[in-house]
């Protein structure tokens, strides 16, 4: 073999090497998951807070095509046996005055928040969020089945193949298309009337609380979910910060990058400078407890004013649903302005 | 070592190498027999009675013919990854004379790994069935890369075996880093990521078939010749085979092989490194033997970690990557001491 063709074989290599490099720089850049609508819907909708995509003309027909993210999906008459996939839907049911048949609660029922729990009842647990056990949600025969547009993805052919299956945002929806797909699986479930009747009474609630807080509050709040690895932070137009948007709490967190979330370390933490800091810890030790003993800890203002708290990620985090929310504002408004 | 031991040891093997149809023939039969237990297995009860009626389209109970439905892809698959990484190990084994050798070192794994990833992660949106092909390239493009950077005149096992893991500890980080960048998609990357049988469809099963149709017989054909090649560089060039050629060619298949069962069932560790070590103890090292008895040790392994994985905590399911790492593992240390003595 020749010097100039190992010469050459090895300028391939290095090439291949620099292109991945480049692809990977690049990825840095490019990958910007988008969470979608507007947080401001427009209020004229028929239904309080819904954005006009929701098609609501279907409301009450007897076989109603729902438009989902995955596709759109004909039910017909009123399914009665419902498997919700994520905690957001057992919430929309809820909402309605149903109780889900099965649910995918990680095999931990008390992720299921108190504000759902006693509405919920008895349910057959069908395994993981993301791997929901298709077995036992074809032994239950359902009449529909409510999925994860991003996590069922891959399993949404054979989902359908069980029961007509709509997929919303959940993992990665936002406050707006949590309330659309709330009121989306409503018109599935021929519930119309009284997802609309809950929404305004949701938009009551929120105004409400949101009268409580001080017109000209400024502090800016950010949301994290803090793990043993990790300290993820939530910009404004995540699900939680939301939320909070709805009753007058800012997030600090630049709302440019496009990010549906963004992992902190301590120096960004403090770069930040959250006024308020509510804190969903995972179980067991986590970053904080580490962090906590540095000094730059005591630089954020939030740790200076005292104005850290701990909130429950299942309340905060997990559920992302209508009543979920009015339980993350409720205890907002009490933990900075008392009751 | 007592004589004792030595002479039942001389005894099983001289017994498989004299019988070894009868011997292929029994571990076939397990393989079936076990596949059809393992239909029966999960969160809900489901006979065998109905395991049978549903397979020959018998209308019994519709919810369980439904989810022998379900089941029945996953079980081929199961046969087909099996197959896929036992001879993928077998033949890389053989050619880079390695023991430790298996698709996860020459870098397959981890670059059909990143591009799966690469693609779930960074583009949002992109639909599901595209990680096969990308995940199937980026396990091409990593071992081509690996060759590329070992070649030296002709590349010895040894280069490709070290070259292997760096470049694959490279992909590993950009996983990792990939990992980092979208918190929030994870669960469902990972999930790939640790190689699952979880709702694969008949669809998987047909994309990774012609690999295992066309490619696996074509390498037991050849088995001969990764014989001649275990003899060492010269020799073999002395018997009259073009070895670098011969390798090349090998390795491709394997490469291919293995990149096919990633790209359909994700990361499952161990099963390429275990089941050929299982066939050579058992049916010798005569490659013809071992080849078809790697694949068959493959399946039983496969079969095993996603009956395990679905009947061990129903209705929580646990990856048959997890399995096959937690079975593998102890395994592999296992075989480790027993070779160091």
């Amino acid at each position: 073999m020749s010097h100039s063709a190992t010469k050459v074989r090895r300028a391939v290599a290095v090439l291949a090497l620099t292109v991945t490099a480049a692809v990977l720089a690049g990825c840095g850049a490019a990958s910007s998951p988008s969470t979608g609508a507007a947080p401001n819907a427009d209020r004229a909708a028929a239904a309080e807070g819904v954005s006009p995509d929701v098609n609501l003309d279907q409301c009450g027909k007897p076989a109603r095509t729902v438009k989902h993210d995955l596709g759109t999906t004909t039910i017909s008459g009123s399914p009665a046996k419902v498997v919700a996939l994520e905690y957001s839907f057992v919430d929309a049911l809820v909402a309605v005055g149903m109780s889900p048949v099965g649910v995918a609660d990680d095999g931990q029922p008390e992720r299921i928040i108190p504000a759902l729990r006693d509405k919920v009842g008895e349910y057959k647990s069908v395994g993981l969020r993301a791997t929901p056990n298709i077995q036992v949600i074809t032994a239950l025969k359902p009449d529909l089945i409510v999925a994860d547009s991003g996590r069922h993805k891959a399993i949404y052919a054979q989902l359908s193949k069980i029961a007509p299956t709509i997929a919303f945002a959940s993992l990665n929806g936002n406050y707006q298309q949590v309330l659309d797909s709330e009121m989306s699986t409503a018109i599935a479930l021929d519930k119309c009337d009284e997802m609309k009747t809950r929404l305004t009474e949701h938009a009551k609630v929120m105004a409400d609380l949101k009268a409580k807080a001080p017109a000209d509050e400024s502090r800016t709040a950010l949301f994290v979910r803090a793990s043993d690895k990790g300290f993820t932070g939530f910009p404004a137009k995540a699900y939680t910060p939301g939320v909070l948007e709805v009753i007058g709490i800012r997030s600090p967190l630049p709302d440019d990058s496009g990010e549906a979330s963004v992992s902190l370390t301590l120096e960004t933490l403090v770069a930040t400078k959250p006024d308020v800091m509510f804190i969903a810890p995972n179980e067991g030790p986590t970053l904080r407890d580490t962090w906590a003993k540095s000094p730059l800890w005591r630089e954020i203002p939030a740790v200076k004013n005292n104005t850290t708290f701990d909130v429950d990620p299942n309340e905060w985090s997990r559920s992302r649903g209508l009543i979920a929310a009015e339980v993350v504002a409720q205890e907002a408004v009490e933990l900075l302005y008392g009751k | 070592m007592s004589a004792a031991i030595v002479a039942q040891h001389v005894r099983r093997t001289s017994l498989a190498q004299r019988y070894p149809g009868i011997l292929m023939g029994s571990l076939g039969v397990l393989a079936v027999v076990l596949s059809f237990y393992s239909l029966s297995v999960g969160a809900t009860d489901v006979s065998m009675t109905d395991v049978f009626n549903a397979v020959i389209g018998n209308t019994g109970d519709q919810a369980a013919q439904i989810v022998v439905q379900f089941q029945l892809p996953r079980v081929l698959l199961a046969w087909l990854v099996g197959i896929a990484l036992g001879v993928s190990g077998a033949v890389m084994q053989g050619v880079i004379r390695n023991p430790l050798a298996a698709p996860d070192v020459v870098g397959v794994t981890k670059g059909a790994g990143f591009a799966g990833m690469l693609l779930l992660l960074a583009i949002p949106g992109m639909p599901v069935v595209a990680v096969v092909p990308a995940a199937f390239a980026g396990g091409l493009a990593a071992a081509a890369l690996v060759y590329l950077l070992a070649y030296r005149r002709g590349a010895t096992p040894v280069r490709i075996a070290l070259v292997g893991i760096a470049v694959s500890a490279a992909f590993e980080a950009g996983i990792r880093f990939l990992l980092v960048r979208n918190p929030l998609d994870v669960s469902a990357a990972l999930i790939w990521l640790t190689g699952s049988l979880f709702g694969r469809s008949m669809s998987s099963v047909l994309e990774i078939l012609p690999w295992v149709l066309v490619l696996v017989p074509l390498i037991v054909v050849w088995s001969r010749r990764l014989d001649v090649l275990g003899l060492g560089d010269d020799l073999a060039a002395g018997l009259g085979e073009p070895v670098e050629r011969t390798r090349r060619l090998l390795l491709l298949f394997a490469v291919a092989l293995a990149a096919a069962a990633v790209a359909v069932s994700g990361t499952i560790g161990f099963v390429g490194l275990i089941a050929p070590h299982m066939a050579r103890r058992v049916f010798g090292g005569k490659h013809v033997a071992s080849i078809p008895a790697a694949a068959l040790f493959g399946v039983l392994l496969m079969i095993f970690a996603d009956m395990l994985g679905r009947g061990l905590a129903p209705p929580l399911e646990i990856p048959a990557g997890l399995v096959t790492a937690v079975v593998g593992g102890p395994y592999f240390l296992y075989l480790l001491v027993k070779t160091g003595k």
